[in-house]
């Protein structure tokens, strides 16, 4: 028989949703050194809409909650390898060149073309999320034999039950990602190219691309991209965006995984220890989580 | 009917869970509930009325088993010798409204819906030593009574002697005696707004089966009287306000007792239920 309730009702979860869906800000920005690119990123998400509704199916559902990137910015640093052409002897004589072709060289900055996509306007996604709660009884694997409970609090290796929110169904509907952000990217490649290539006269331009070929053509070699960008970009983020899913769902997986929602120790301390005197704790047994369609209820047993 | 209907957040405790929480602070605080003198405590197991059940850990960790009190001093003895003892609460149960006690009929009135009933069995006993002891351990001495005025320089003979600690004379065991007492209780939310707290009242309280009915009538208005002006007020309970940080700056959960039920907490259905309003803020 169980000896304790508690119920949590679903306008609490509503006002603790919405609460959390109007204050949560995810700001970030990180840049690496990647060989021949540099890459880097600031995002700042916000979420809209969305509702939270208690399920008599024992779960919890989490519906078209927006995410909404006020600001979600990538820069790519790419960096070529220098390249000259010229300055070949035109006119040799046995004291030296009389006559030199002129000789010029390109991709001397670093890095050479930096792209800056901004793909906020792009990103809007909505998040639908269904779980159910699942409860765990942990024991800590070092604890060493033998050990009694109080010694093992004192530790920091206490047996402790576990709330965890168990993902059944995640789905991100992420709107033409990977077109969006090809296009961007190959639009921003030839334009970056163009005005490296600006102050060159037309006659070197096209010896250049007689030479090397188009310079986009390259810049995808040297960034191991394949003609279609956005092509690839899907191809990367999965068959019709199914990755983005998959990740979602191991990311969410393995957070629900690591992460408890709540969590107490077994025995569960009633008196703290005092004076030399042990704490007092009472063993919980038998914790359950039910959810219906108006409230979320746990229930446990004290045992004898 | 949902647990919720009144409130954001709903808590309660069964009266069985209640009495096995009493059980292991009986078990694991023995000496809160148990108390003599020091030749008790030399060898409890066998000199207390009633040898309480104690969690292995107390022992393994020193824990006392009993809270060590002077010994019952020998009223005009001068301080000289005092009588060992032990009092001990050895039962202690707690019912809630509807009930399951078969109360004794003096309660069975004040018994009524929001009631908490309290089940107490008390056993205490005093060391009467034996007459070896007397003969081992005499009275300190006393100025004879003189009958007539007699002209010697110190007609007693008697010495005085300094004051010391009072011998606790060694009997062989305590008599003991055991008393169920029951109490009837209700709780009450008192104080302004913002600061109420719980506390408990009295309503009733008998003691099973003593007799003459004077002394029953006697040591039941001394437990009264121990309730009502030591043991309760000990037991009020300001109501928690709790504020809890949320991570990342994300603000307050506020949890408070709701204001918006009858009787918060209300005792029924052979439980404690505590109503909760929850308020999140930035």
């Amino acid at each position: 028989m169980e000896h304790i309730k508690v119920a949590v009702s679903e306008t609490a979860f509503i006002e603790f949703f919405n609460h959390i869906r109007d204050n949560l800000q995810i700001m970030e920005s990180d840049s690496a050194d990647l060989g021949p690119f540099v890459a880097g990123y600031e995002i700042d998400i916000r979420l809209k809409n969305g509702s939270v509704d208690l399920r008599d199916d024992n779960t919890v559902r989490i519906a078209e909650l927006d995410i909404d990137p006020v600001i979600f910015r990538g820069f790519i640093g790419i960096d070529i390898p220098e390249l000259c052409i010229g300055g070949f002897c035109i006119i040799p004589t046995p004291f030296g060149c009389l006559l030199r072709a002129p000789r010029l060289c390109i991709f001397d900055d670093s890095p050479d073309i930096g792209l800056d996509l901004d793909l906020a306007p792009f990103l809007r996604s909505e998040v639908s999320f269904i779980g159910g709660l699942r409860t765990v009884y942990f024991t800590d694997p070092d604890r060493p034999l033998g050990m009694d409970y109080i010694d093992a609090q004192s530790a920091g290796f206490q047996n402790k039950w576990q709330i965890f929110l168990d993902p059944e169904s995640v789905d991100i509907d992420l709107f033409d990602f990977a077109d969006i952000a090809g296009d961007l990217l190959e639009e921003a490649l030839d334009t970056a190219i163009d005005t490296l290539l600006g102050f060159l006269p037309g006659w070197a331009k096209d010896l250049i691309r007689a030479i090397f070929g188009p310079l986009i053509d390259m810049v995808r070699a040297i960034l191991d991209l394949p003609d279609d960008i956005g092509e690839w970009l899907s191809d990367v983020f999965g068959e019709s965006l199914g990755l983005l899913n998959l990740i979602a769902d191991s990311v969410i997986t393995e957070f629900a995984n690591k992460n408890s929602l709540f969590e107490f120790e077994d025995p569960f301390q009633i008196l703290p220890a005092s004076g030399g005197l042990i704490p007092v704790k009472v063993p919980i047994s038998d914790l359950s989580v039910r959810v219906t369609d108006d409230e979320m209820i746990a229930k446990a047993t004290i045992e004898a | 009917m949902s647990l919720t209907d009144n409130s954001n957040l709903f808590g309660s405790v069964h009266e069985d869970g209640f009495n096995r929480v009493i059980n292991h602070v009986m078990r694991k605080r023995p000496s809160l509930f148990n108390y003599g003198t020091q030749w008790v405590a030399d060898n409890w197991k066998e000199r207390l009325c009633t040898t309480p059940e104690v969690a292995p850990e107390v022992i393994r960790h020193n824990n006392p088993v009993l809270t060590i009190e002077e010994p019952i001093p020998i009223l005009g003895s001068g301080g000289f010798y005092a009588l060992n003892f032990a009092v001990q609460l050895v039962k202690f149960e707690i019912d809630f409204y509807s009930g399951k006690f078969e109360l004794p009929k003096e309660l069975r009135g004040e018994f009524t819906k929001q009631s908490i009933a309290l089940k107490i069995t008390a056993c205490a006993g005093l060391g009467c030593p034996s007459k070896e002891i007397l003969d081992k351990f005499p009275p300190a001495p006393q100025p004879p009574i003189v009958l007539i005025d007699d002209q010697r320089k110190d007609p007693t003979g008697v010495t005085p002697i300094r004051p010391r600690d009072p011998i606790a004379l060694p009997p062989d065991r305590l008599t003991c005696f055991c008393l169920d007492l029951y109490a009837v209780l209700h709780a009450e939310i008192t104080g302004p707004v913002g600061e109420e707290a719980l506390e408990f009242k009295l309503d009733g309280l008998e003691i099973v089966d003593i007799r003459p009915e004077e002394m029953e009538f006697n040591i039941e208005c001394y437990m009264k009287m121990l309730m009502h002006y030591v043991l309760l007020p000990r037991l009020r309970i300001l109501l928690p306000v709790l504020v809890l940080d949320l991570p990342e700056n994300l603000g307050t959960v506020t949890v408070k007792a709701s204001t918006s039920v009858p009787h918060n907490p209300a005792i029924q259905n052979d439980q404690v239920e505590v109503f909760v309003d929850m308020e999140v803020a930035i």
